[in-house]
C-alpha cells in the first residue's frame, strides 16, 4: 500500500492482503540498507494468517520517498507517525538489526500501544566499526558487499536456500542497490550512535521474543543475549547455522517462532 | 581478495550443503513428482508463494533448486530458473515480459531456433521482433520502439561468430529504458560474466559447455536483478496484479526478484517445461569441472585455429581471436581469457568437398550439438540453419561451405591427425 506522510510517499507491504478490521497488527522494521524486501517470507505468510500487516520501507529506501532518516529516535517517531496515519491504534513489533533497535525506542516513545515485540538479530547496542562507516560514506558499494558478506551465515554463503533458485548474496546485494545512495550510510550512523539501548532494554513492558543467529557476524550472539537478559519478559530462540539475515536465512524457523509468539 | 567464494568454489559447491539425514556429500537425485505438506497451513503457503519450498516438480524440484542456485551463484545473479532446454529458456523470458502488440529488437548473429523462435513463431502471439546486425548500434537504437520491452543478444553468435560489443547495447538499451537479455550459452560464466557489463537476463543452453558432457538437454534463465522494473509502465506483468495467487504484484513483493517469481508462477505453471532432476544432475556433474574444462577448450581451440589457417586444403578460418576477424578487438577487450572454443571454417572445393571431409572425420563426430567435451563437427546450411531464409543465413554470418567446429579435451595431436586426414580425402573430391 502507498500513502503519504509528512509529504512523502510511503510503501508498505501489506502481504498481498487488504487490512481488515479487527485484525492485530503485525509492523514489520527492516535493518540498515535493507527494505521490506527482507520480509518477503513472513510479510505473505502472517498477512494469510490473519494479520494486518506493514512491512514499511523506511523514508527515502526502495519505494519510500523522501531522505534517509539520521536517528533510531527520528525513524521511531516515524513508525509512530504511520500508526497514527493508519489508525493503528496498537500493534506487535518485529524488528531486524537496526529495526530491533526502533522497537525498543518505540516502546519508550509510546507505552501502551506496543503490544508485543520480536526483536531478530538484534541487541540493544549495535556499534559499527569506523572502517564500514568510512566505506559507507565514501565508497558505499565496498560497504555494501562487507554488509552482505558479514550479514550471511555459511551455509548462505554455499547458496543454500529455501526458496528455489534463489541467491542470498543476490537477492541482498540487489535489495540494497534499490535504495537511492546514501540510506546505507544513513543507517549505519543511525545505529551506531544509539546509546540509550540498555536503559530502556530493561524498562520493556511488553512480552519479547529474541531469536538470534548462532553464526552471526554483524550482530554477535553475545552482543544479542545482554538484549535478551534486560528484557523482563522474553522468550529466547537460537539459530545455530544461521548468520545475521535470519528472516532469509531461516524463514521457517523464525516463523515458526513468531507463530508460537504470536499466539502466546 | 574478494568477499565471497571465487567461480572454481561455486562450481563444486554452490546451492548444496551437505544432507544433515543421510549425509550424501553428492547431491541426492529427488526423483519424485511430488513433495509431503506438513498440514494445510504449509500446503496453502506454497501455493499461495508465502514461502520458500517445493510442492510438484513441475514447478520446481530439491535438485533442481542446486543446479539453479549454482547457476545464478555462477553468474552473479539474483536467482536462476532451470528449465527443459535452452529455447524453453528464451521462450520463458519472452513470455513473461511480452504480450500481444509488444515488440523486441534483437541482433541478427544468433542460433537459428532462437531466430526461428522470434521472428516465426512469436508474431502468431502478437509479438514482432526487428533484427538488425550486431554492429549496427545506429540501426539498434532506431529500431527500439516504445513497445519494445527488451533487446535480445548472443555475445558470440551461433554459427557466424561474431561478437557483440556489448558495453555499447548496453548502453542503448539503459537510454531506452529496457533490459538486454542475452543468450550466454557459448561464453559461460568462466569467459565472460554478463551482469558485470549491465545485462540484466541472461539464458542458457546448460547443454553445451556447463553440462559438456552430452548427456542431458536443459536451459535456465537467470535473473540479475539488476533492472528496475517499477521504473516505468512498461512491464506490467511484474508491476500489475497477476491474474492469480490473490492479485499478487511481483515487483512490489519480491523486488529484484521479480522476473524469476513470475516464471515460477506463471511460466513454470501454464508451460510446464520443467527439466528433469536426473538431467539436473547430470548437468551439475558437468559444472563442477567446468574451469578445468574451460581452459583445456581454448588450448585446443587455439592450437586448431593455427592449424586449420596453415592447412593448404582449408580456404578460409573464422574466430574471434584471429586479427583478420572484424570483431577482434572487441573480443581482445572483452574475452580475455578466449574467445571461446567455436571455429568456422571452409574446406576447398565447395560444398561437396566439405560434406567429404565430415564424413571422413574419425574422432570428430558428426552431430547437432555444440560444447562437448568431444570435439564436433556439423555443416550449418544444410542442418542447424537450414529452417532460415537465406537472407537470414547471409545476415548470421553464414556461408554454404562453412563447416563449425566445437573444439573438445581430446589430445591435440590426435585432433590434428584426424582433421588431416579427413581433409586429405575432401581434396580427393575437390580435385
Amino acid at each position: 500500500m502507498r500513502f503519504e506522510l509528512d509529504g512523502n510517499e510511503v510503501y508498505a507491504s501489506t502481504g498481498g492482503r487488504e487490512h481488515k478490521d479487527g485484525q492485530p497488527w503485525l509492523i514489520f522494521l527492516h535493518g540498515a540498507g535493507s527494505s521490506h524486501l527482507v520480509w518477503s517470507q513472513q510479510s505473505r505468510s502472517f498477512a494469510y494468517a490473519g494479520y494486518n500487516v506493514l512491512a514499511l520501507d523506511f523514508p527515502g529506501h526502495n519505494l519510500s520517498g523522501g531522505e534517509p532518516l539520521k536517528s533510531v529516535d527520528e525513524q521511531a517517531a516515524w513508525v509512530l507517525g504511520v500508526m497514527n496515519h493508519l489508525g493503528v491504534e496498537k500493534a506487535t513489533l518485529v524488528g531486524h538489526s537496526l529495526g530491533g533497535l526502533i522497537c525498543l525506542e518505540m516502546e519508550h516513545l509510546a507505552p501502551g500501544r506496543i503490544e508485543k515485540i520480536a526483536f531478530v538479530a538484534t541487541s540493544y547496542r549495535v556499534p559499527v566499526g569506523e572502517p564500514l562507516l568510512d566505506n559507507a560514506d565514501n565508497r558505499e558499494q565496498l560497504a555494501k558487499n562487507a554488509m552482505t558478506a558479514w550479514g550471511l551465515g555459511p551455509e548462505a554463503h554455499h547458496f543454500e536456500n529455501t526458496v528455489p533458485g534463489f541467491s542470498h548474496i543476490g537477492f541482498g546485494l540487489r535489495t540494497m542497490d534499490l535504495n537511492p545512495e546514501g540510506a546505507v550510510a544513513a543507517d549505519l550512523h543511525a545505529c551506531n550512535n544509539y546509546d540509550s539501548g540498555e536503559a530502556k532494554a530493561a524498562k520493556v513492558r511488553c512480552p519479547t521474543l529474541c531469536v538470534f543467529g548462532g553464526k552471526d557476524k554483524m550482530t554477535h550472539i553475545k552482543s544479542g543475549m545482554k538484549l535478551a537478559e534486560a528484557l523482563p519478559d522474553n522468550t529466547l530462540h537460537i539459530l545455530k547455522e544461521s548468520g545475521h539475515t535470519i528472516p532469509g536465512e531461516r524463514p521457517h524457523e523464525l516463523n515458526v517462532f513468531l507463530r508460537e509468539f504470536l499466539k502466546g | 581478495m574478494s568477499d565471497f567464494y571465487d567461480l572454481e568454489t561455486l562450481a563444486l559447491h554452490a546451492g548444496h550443503v551437505p544432507d544433515k539425514n543421510g549425509g550424501s556429500r553428492a547431491v541426492p537425485i529427488h526423483q519424485t513428482t511430488s513433495y509431503m505438506f506438513q498440514d494445510s497451513r504449509h500446503a496453502a503457503a506454497l501455493y499461495n508463494m508465502e514461502e520458500g519450498g517445493h510442492l510438484y516438480t513441475r514447478i520446481s524440484n530439491p535438485t533442481v533448486a542446486v543446479l539453479e542456485q549454482r547457476v545464478a551463484a555462477m553468474e552473479g545473479g539474483v536467482a536462476a530458473t532451470a528449465c527443459a532446454s535452452g529455447m524453453a529458456a528464451l521462450h520463458l523470458v519472452t513470455t513473461m515480459l511480452a504480450s500481444a502488440g509488444d515488440h523486441i529488437v534483437s541482433t541478427a548473429q544468433l542460433y537459428g531456433a532462437n531466430i526461428n523462435l522470434l521472428k516465426n513463431t512469436m508474431p502468431r502471439f502478437g509479438v514482432e521482433t526487428t533484427f538488425v546486425h550486431g554492429r549496427d548500434l545506429d540501426g539498434m537504437k532506431a529500431a527500439i520502439q516504445e513497445n519494445t520491452k527488451f533487446l535480445f543478444c548472443e555475445l558470440i553468435g551461433n554459427p557466424g561468430l561474431d561478437v557483440l560489443d556489448i558495453d555499447a547495447v548496453v548502453k542503448i538499451a539503459d537510454e531506452a529504458g529496457i533490459p538486454v537479455v542475452m543468450d550466454a550459452t557459448f561464453c559461460t560464466p568462466y569467459l565472460f560474466k554478463p551482469f558485470d557489463h549491465g545485462v540484466s537476463v541472461i539464458t542458457h543452453s546448460l547443454t553445451k559447455w556447463l553440462g559438456g558432457h552430452g548427456v542431458a538437454i536443459g536451459g535456465a534463465v537467470v535473473d540479475g536483478g539488476n533492472f528496475n522494473w517499477g521504473a516505468s509502465d512498461k512491464f506490467p506483468t511484474l508491476t500489475s496484479q497477476h491474474y492469480a495467487l490473490d492479485g499478487i504484484n511481483f515487483w512490489e513483493e519480491f523486488g529484484p526478484a521479480a522476473l524469476t517469481q513470475r516464471i515460477r508462477a506463471e511460466g513454470m505453471y501454464n508451460f510446464g517445461p520443467a527439466l528433469s532432476p536426473t538431467n539436473a544432475f547430470h548437468i551439475l556433474q558437468g559444472i563442477e569441472t567446468l574451469h578445468m574444462r574451460m581452459e583445456r577448450h581454448i588450448a585446443n581451440a587455439r592450437a586448431m585455429v593455427e592449424f586449420l589457417k596453415n592447412h593448404e586444403m582449408v580456404s578460409w578460418v573464422k574466430h574471434p581471436e584471429l586479427e583478420d576477424h572484424p570483431d577482434h578487438e572487441i573480443a581482445k577487450r572483452i574475452l580475455p581469457k578466449g574467445a571461446g572454443s567455436m571455429i568456422g571454417f571452409g574446406v576447398k572445393g565447395g560444398r561437396k568437398a566439405g560434406a567429404a571431409f565430415i564424413e571422413s572425420v574419425e574422432l570428430a563426430s558428426h552431430l547437432a550439438n555444440v560444447g562437448d567435451a568431444k570435439t564436433l563437427v556439423i555443416h550449418p546450411a544444410s542442418t542447424t540453419h537450414s529452417h532460415i531464409s537465406a537472407d537470414d543465413m547471409k545476415a548470421g554470418g553464414l556461408s554454404e561451405d562453412m563447416i563449425r567446429l566445437s573444439v573438445g579435451l581430446e589430445s591435440i595431436d590426435d585432433l590434428k591427425k584426424d582433421f588431416n586426414q579427413a581433409l586429405k580425402k575432401a581434396s580427393r573430391v575437390a580435385s
